[in-house]
Parts: structure tokens; sequence; C-alpha cells
């Protein structure tokens, strides 16, 4: 049975069964594994980069080198609907990743 | 230390919108910098457009007066705003719409994610190269547009009765004539204007 949707952050979740990888292109890092609360998969993306329509350059870049630690706040968007008109079941919660 | 990932502390509110905001920036940049050539495209047809109309409401008469160095001068800077724009103008809808790259090899689907992932971001990268050189073409253009502008106000005024003198013989003149050529015939001469 699926849990119900609910709005909850969650401290500290058990990510067993997360894996991250790095990518090139866009350079970032990508995580992905089950929902600590519900169970189906969920990813993210955390690009190095981005580009941004307003200012080719923006005077506050961040000087963080990709092999920094990095923390990456995740919010389920897993497929299965858990409640009409949300997506995913409702949960968010961090990753911290060590490269 | 090695790689690993834990389940870190709750994040606020306010750090799951940024990491939307960012996850969103990074899904659309392909979009909103083709968004951003096409305004672009817009303002430099819009400026062609104010310089021909110029150009035609003008006409020739506000260098006509002009010596032959400043309307050449007006001639050469109207064509090479006008060709800063085109070439802007091809730039930003390039930049916009991008170009026909013909059939790609899909190959296996070993990759397949980062390779398509890579073709969007090189996409990306030429889109924002072009929209610069759109730009700073524009720049260009304005900036010749402003002198041939300056130019058809402040260039100097050619001197009235600078032409030469076309005169009429009427052989040769009697002692006491008026209007004698300096070889002793008799003339009447006008100044074109």
């Amino acid at each position: 049975m699926e849990i119900p949707w609910e709005i909850e952050i969650i401290d500290r979740p058990d990510l067993a069964g997360w894996s991250f990888e790095r990518r090139k292109e866009p350079p970032g890092w990508y995580v992905a594994g089950p929902c600590p609360a519900c169970g189906h998969p969920v990813d993210r993306t955390w690009p190095d980069d981005v580009y941004r329509s307003d200012q080719l350059r923006g005077p506050e870049q961040s000087t963080a080198r990709p092999s920094d630690p990095v923390e990456i706040p995740v919010r389920c968007a897993c497929k299965v609907t858990h409640t009409d008109g949300a997506v995913g079941c409702g949960r968010s919660w961090q990753v911290d990743l060590t490269p | 230390m090695t790689p690993h990932i834990v389940g870190g502390a709750a994040p606020s509110p306010a750090d799951l919108d940024a990491a939307d905001r960012l996850e969103t920036m990074s899904e659309t940049e392909l979009a909103r910098i083709q968004a951003l050539a096409a305004r672009w495209r817009d303002g430099l047809a819009g400026l062609i457009a104010l310089l021909a109309a110029a150009v035609i409401i003008k006409g020739t008469d506000s260098v006509a007066d002009l010596p032959t160095w400043a309307r050449w001068s007006i001639g050469a800077g109207i064509l090479a705003s006008l060709a800063a724009s085109i070439t802007g103008g091809v730039f930003a809808m390039l930049a916009a719409y991008g170009w026909s790259s013909g059939p790609q090899r899909v190959g296996s689907l070993t990759d397949l994610d980062e390779r398509l992932r890579k073709w969007d971001r090189e996409v990306c990268d030429t889109a924002a190269a072009r929209l610069r050189t759109a730009v700073v073409l524009t720049v260009i253009s304005l900036g010749l547009a402003a002198v041939v502008i300056g130019l058809t106000f402040f260039a100097p005024v050619r001197a009235k009765g600078e032409a030469t003198p076309e005169c009429l013989r009427f052989g040769l003149a009697s002692a006491g004539s008026d209007n004698v050529t300096a070889d002793g015939q008799h003339c009447l001469c006008v100044t074109p204007r």
C-alpha cells in the first residue's frame, strides 16, 4: 500500500541504495536512489554552472570547486501518484555528497 | 577520503526552492538563451528599418551640399552599418533557431544519455556565443549610424561659387569692352549651381 501524500522534511534520512555520478556535460553531479519515505526512485541533478538569461556573467559566482563536498536538497518527485494533482509523496531531505 | 553519500540535516524550505529553481534553470537554459536571441533579432530588425527609413526620408538632399569626402564617408558608413545590422540579425536568428545539423548517428544506448546532454550543452554554448556576436555587431552598427548622422549635421558645407564658371565666347573684343577673356575675346560667363 502506498503511503499517503504529506509535506515533511526528513532529517538525516537513511540513504541506503543511493548512488552518485560525476557528469561531464553539462558538468555537475547526479544523485539517484529510493525515496527514504515511499521507496520510489528519485533523482536530482546539481550542475556546476548554469546560463542566466538576464546577464551572461553574474558577479556573485561561487568559488566552490567540483571536488568540494556538496549538499543537495532533494524533493520526492517519484512518478507514483500519492495524491491527485501533486508530484511525489511530499517528502524532502538533503543529500550530503563527499566526492 | 572515500567518496560517499549520506543523508544530511533537514534542508530549509528556501534551500529546497533554490534547488528546484537551479534544476529548472539547468533544464531551460537553451530555451531561455534562444528566447533572448529572438528578442535581440527583433531589435536588430527594428534598427535596420530605422536606418532604411532615415535614408529614404532624408534622401540625398541633406548630403548634396557636403564635400565629396563627407558624402563618400556617409555612404560607406551607411553600408557598413547595414552590413553590421544584417550580419548581426543573421547571428541572432542562428542563436534563436539554430541551423540544421543534418542527420546525426545515434549509435548504441551506451552513454546515449550523456551524449544527448552534451549535444544540448553544445547547442547552448553555440547559441550564447552567436548571441554575443549579434550584440557586438548591433553596437558597431549603432556606432556607425551615429557617425553617419553626425556627419550629415556637422560636416563642413561646400562653399557657394566654388564651381568653375562656364563662358560663351563671341570673338575678338573691341577696345574698352567689358567681359573680356585673358586672350582678348568677348564673352558671357555663368556659374552653374
